[in-house]
């Protein structure tokens, strides 16, 4: 059953066609890496589908309700989570604090007022599994602008999966990792498969490769092409993209 | 010794001194105190959506002009109690804001500190033309206190009335602790600091926000009420660029986002202008100094300052 579908969607930013007419087909529990060079439209792509950026053009649907004009909160409640290229914390709050917001944001207690935010029995159990299965439940009580960029960037993901969402779209979320952090963290995605629908942005091919089930190559805001990790990599076009003319022609 | 410990003990200590001060005071330092405290709440209000929110306001003044005319002319001119008068002048405060959030809301930054401005200028002027309802340049005379039935006390005591304020401003404080470290106050501080990721989390950041300015003018209000009874006469003026100035500088003063920064604002702002005032006409000068110097050697004010001077509570 598709969970998530796009139906030619474009964008533009002044004269600039950011994405054209993208067609996108998501199945529920299925694991997708979205591939491309540099300001192929990835980033763009996830704006459109989270509701951060309106839509120039074209139709989104999420468990075939119409979202195209929903406001990104309204999806985010729906069960679409993202998280950011560029790590978007709250760099002021405890890692604890961080995390509650997410929860309780899923919880319906966002206007309660009379109450302390740790009062909630079930938003603080929620609240500590996710630290402790984040590896972070030492660290709860720091300010997150003092975590190191590694511990930020899980806390990226783990705001995200906090709300247990339905799908969850990744950008870049092993950018600027170490080697034994992007092991943590591609062990992690392996887990949540068949768990929770997952869309991932990743320049890293060795990443998206070792995840997903399925692939999509975007270029210039186009869709280039989809299929299985194997088809995509014996695709010539994506090689040539990637690696270029030169390389190409060696392979040849 | 932690944080939490010390906190405490300041507050208790500030509470034992607030309580003792009339007995130590001429009567008209203890006026002074009192207007500290009815600008402590005042500028708690603005410490909401400035400190906790983001949304740094230059506006505040309608809705101490707008609880205080309220309460004037219904007493006055209807000829209410002051019970109801005064519940509704922090009603109407509010629903001014719930019309004017509408409009001031579209905007974030400096855009909104103008907007703000502007709002206030209306009220400002409606207070200065409608002569009639208002008494306009001439100001709204006699208002009077409120008589407090079975006590034994009366408000026109200048010692009676401060305790009477200090009630308020207790009461207010435990309001505000309440919200900030509520499930709400702690969205408010994810939308100051971060409102795109709070809306991707599935926020409402403009309600969010909206209601926040509707509770800021709700203590805005419940400060011109008590101001009103505390003068005794209101001016067109309280509706102007001052008094919203004032509290944009006791709250970044004392320190926007902590919960006592705004009474320490409060006091520190309103002592130094009345000192300023004994030895020179140009206390203004004084209170923009005071404000560099602060600025200068504390940018997170006073109390933010002091904070981070405290060993940080340590939890195993
Ligand atoms: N807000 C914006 N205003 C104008 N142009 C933009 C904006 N956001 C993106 N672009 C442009 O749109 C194109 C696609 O950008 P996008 O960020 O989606 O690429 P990307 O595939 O995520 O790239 P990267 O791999 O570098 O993250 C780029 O040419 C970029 O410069
Ligand atoms: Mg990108």
């Amino acid at each position: 059953m598709k969970v998530l579908s796009a139906d030619k969607l474009s964008k533009s930013f002044g004269g600039l066609q950011a994405l054209r007419s993208v067609d996108l087909e998501i199945e529920a529990g299925e694991c997708r890496a979205i591939i491309g060079p540099n300001g192929a439209g990835k980033t763009t792509l996830f704006h459109l589908l989270s509701g951060t950026l309106p839509t120039s053009s074209g139709t989104i649907l999420f468990q075939g309700e119409d979202i195209t004009r929903s406001p990104c909160h309204v999806r985010a409640m729906k069960g679409l989570a993202r998280t950011f290229q560029i790590t978007s914390l709250f760099p002021s709050l405890t890692t604890m604090q961080n995390v509650i917001l997410a929860v309780q944001a899923v919880h319906g207690s966002k206007f309660v007022m009379h109450r302390p935010a740790t009062s909630s029995q079930q938003t603080m159990d929620r609240v500590q599994q996710v630290l402790e299965e984040g590896g972070l439940w030492n660290k709860r009580n720091v300010p997150v602008r003092y975590l190191s960029y590694g511990e930020q960037r899980q806390l990226e993901v783990m705001l995200a999966l906090a709300g247990q969402p339905k799908v969850l779209l990744l950008d870049e979320p092993t950018a600027g990792l170490s080697e034994a952090e992007r092991g943590t963290m591609t062990s992690l995605f392996r887990d949540l498969r068949g768990k929770v629908t997952i869309v991932l942005v990743s320049h890293d091919i060795d990443v998206a490769f070792a995840v997903a089930d399925g692939i999509s190559v975007l270029h210039m805001g186009e869709l280039l092409t989809e299929g299985t990790p194997a088809a995509v990599r014996q695709d010539a076009r994506v090689s040539q993209i990637y690696l270029g003319d030169e390389s190409e022609s060696a392979h040849a | 010794m932690m944080r939490g410990r010390w906190s405490l003990l300041g507050i208790l200590a500030a509470l034992a001194l607030a309580l003792v001060a009339p007995g130590l005071l001429e009567p008209y330092f203890v006026g002074i105190l009192t207007r500290v405290l009815i600008f402590a709440i005042f500028a708690m209000g603005l410490n909401l959506i400035m400190g906790y929110t983001g949304l740094p306001s230059l506006g505040q003044a309608a809705y101490l002009a707008t609880g205080a005319y309220t309460v004037g002319i219904l007493v006055k001119k209807v000829g209410i109690g002051f019970l109801p008068a005064s519940v509704a002048g922090v009603g109407m405060a509010g629903l001014l804001a719930a019309a004017f959030g509408l409009i001031a809301l579209r905007a974030r930054g400096a855009s909104f500190l103008m907007i703000t401005l502007a709002l206030t200028q209306a009220v400002w002027a409606i207070a200065f033309t409608w002569r009639s309802l208002t008494g306009g340049d001439d100001g709204f005379p006699s208002v009077g206190r409120p008589d407090l039935g079975f006590l034994p006390w009366s408000l026109t005591d200048t010692r009676v009335f401060y305790y009477f304020v200090l009630v308020f401003l207790v009461l207010a404080v435990a309001v505000f602790y309440t919200i900030v470290r509520s499930p709400y106050g702690l969205a408010l501080q994810g939308t100051r600091d971060n409102e795109l990721r709070m809306r991707s989390l599935g926020y409402n950041t403009w309600m969010l926000q909206y209601v926040a300015f509707i509770i800021a003018a709700l203590f805005a209000g419940l400060a011109g009420v008590l101001y009103a009874f505390h003068v005794g006469a209101i001016a067109p003026g309280w509706a102007g660029v001052t008094p919203s100035a004032e509290a944009l500088l006791m709250v970044i003063i004392g320190g926007p986002g902590t919960v006592v920064g705004p009474l320490v604002g409060a006091g520190m702002i309103i002592s130094v202008s009345e000192v300023a005032n004994i030895f020179t006409q140009r206390w203004m000068m004084v209170l923009g100094a005071t404000y560099i110097v602060v600025i200068l050697f504390a940018p997170d004010g006073i109390v933010g300052r002091l904070k981070r001077l405290m060993p940080r509570r340590q939890t195993a």
